[in-house]
């Protein structure tokens, strides 16, 4: 018969609760009471009360007492203000000259810093110039492979087996190129691309196709139960895409493994943080890496 | 203790009765000696945590604004602690050890184990699993804050709190 850990665990926990208090009795610091006036017996209040007034009254006999010496206090008003008058075109002065100093300094520190940039863009475009001379026709280098380009090249790999048009040998080699390019961005992370993974090692099935302005989602059904449950509503629980059984997600474009409807894959969740999600529904808010 | 006795017993500490404190101790040593092991992991070092859990109580009682939430103040001081605790003391955080030898395979798809007790059945955890579980269940930490403190992906969290619910379940507890 199955027992409930959770309870069985904190129940053998609390058993075994240590006697702490003394040692914490022992080490408690002396503490200055903090006592509000309403809490305090009549006779106190009334001390405190006639206390109180007895040092206002001595404040205000203060007041009213005429200080003999009260010209110096403006005598050195003045004074301060005809130095401030004599050294404020100076240090006005040096302040300027600072600046001045201080934005050619950080104008330099750019241009240093854009000088720098400048080989590594220099080697990137002659890598580039190497990879077009190689008679890649119509090709693309990594570089220029946009998101959006390849949710397209998706959408035709997806569109392509439905729509029945045969794949010819020109597009085959195209294909290849295209997996090619694929195999040497497999390096690029979903977790690069989207965000933070959440979850790893759920089981999930393919089970739609969301066909949006901005590319070619896969919704995926992700099945949950018990404790896996459990774990899904503290992740999910308040998002939209999430109904208590299935989360719908976008699937990472890795166009090597093509999501077959009704296949069921073991996925790793990803949250979309980036820009780069595009997902204009507000429920697209994770991906799914299908292993 | 419901709030107006613990803001009651607030108020004798204000005064700097122990009294209050002890009244304190008595209702919560349970939740928060609890709590602190999750996160801690062992028994020694929540014991010395949770004595200065109650030691800072004492100083930071005259603080106190009621906002209706007691209990949850005091677990946030308390797993806020143990978190400190831990930051403090990386490279030693022993996940208490048993003597009881129970010879597990590793895989959690093999067949169900008979009754066994929560210590036997915790020895089947490796180390990194047995933190989760213990700061999930005991810590009443969620995914995030485990992950957070941890300092590691929140995916890594809920796969070694999966791997250790199925181990568990082998051994009988759901």
């Amino acid at each position: 018969m199955s027992k409930n850990f959770e309870d069985a665990y904190k129940a053998e926990v609390q058993q075994n609760i240590p006697d702490l208090w003394n040692r914490i009795e022992s080490s408690l610091p002396e503490k200055t009471p903090v006592v509000a006036a309403e809490t305090m017996a009549p006779e106190v209040k009334a001390e405190t009360i006639a206390s109180a007034d007895k040092r206002q009254n001595t404040k205000s006999n203060r007041k009213t007492k005429k200080n003999p010496y009260a010209w110096i206090k403006w005598a050195s008003l003045a004074a301060a203000g005809l130095l401030l008058v004599i050294l404020t075109p100076t240090v006005l002065g040096i302040g300027i000259f600072s600046l001045i100093s201080g934005s050619k300094m950080s104008s330099d520190m750019a241009a240093n810093e854009s000088c720098a940039e400048e080989p590594q863009y220099a080697a990137d475009a002659e890598e580039n110039m190497m990879y077009d001379a190689d008679g890649m026709e119509g090709g693309f280098t990594m570089d220029s492979v946009t998101e959006e380009a390849v949710q397209e090249e998706m959408a035709e790999d997806v569109a392509t087996p439905e729509s029945g048009v045969q794949s010819t040998p020109e597009s085959e080699g195209k294909e290849s190129v295209a997996e090619q390019e694929m195999g040497e961005q497999e390096s690029v992370s979903a977790e690069s691309v989207y965000g933070e993974m959440v979850a790893e090692g759920l089981k999930a099935k393919v089970s739609g196709i969301i066909t949006s302005s901005d590319g070619i989602y896969y919704r995926v059904d992700l099945y949950f139960e018990g404790e896996d449950k459990e774990i899904a509503n503290e992740l999910f629980g308040n998002d939209d895409c999430y109904n208590g059984d299935e989360l719908v997600v976008r699937v990472y474009y890795d166009i090597t493994l093509k999501p077959e409807m009704l296949e069921e894959y073991t996925v790793t969740i990803y949250r979309v943080t980036t820009e780069s999600s595009g997902a204009e529904e507000t429920y697209l808010q994770y991906a799914a890496e299908l292993n | 203790m419901t709030q107006s006795e613990f803001e009651a017993s607030v108020a004798k500490i204000k005064r700097g009765d122990k009294e209050g404190l002890k009244e304190i101790y008595e209702a919560y040593i349970s939740y928060i000696y609890t709590i602190v092991l999750g996160v801690v992991g062992n028994r020694e070092n929540a014991e010395d945590v949770t004595s200065e859990f109650f030691i800072k109580i004492w100083t930071v009682a005259d603080a106190y604004q009621s906002n209706g939430a007691h209990k949850a103040w005091l677990a946030t001081i308390a797993r806020n602690m143990a978190l400190d605790f831990l930051r403090k003391n990386k490279r030693e955080i022993p996940t208490e050890e048993f003597e009881e030898d129970v010879s597990l395979s590793e895989t959690p798809e093999e067949e169900v184990v008979g009754e066994m007790s929560v210590q036997e059945a915790l020895s089947t955890l490796n180390e990194a699993e047995r933190q989760v579980v213990d700061m999930k269940v005991l810590g009443e930490m969620s995914f995030k804050e485990i992950s957070e403190s941890l300092g590691i992906p929140m995916g890594t969290v809920t796969w070694r709190y999966q791997n250790a619910i199925k181990k568990l379940r082998r051994c009988g507890y759901e």
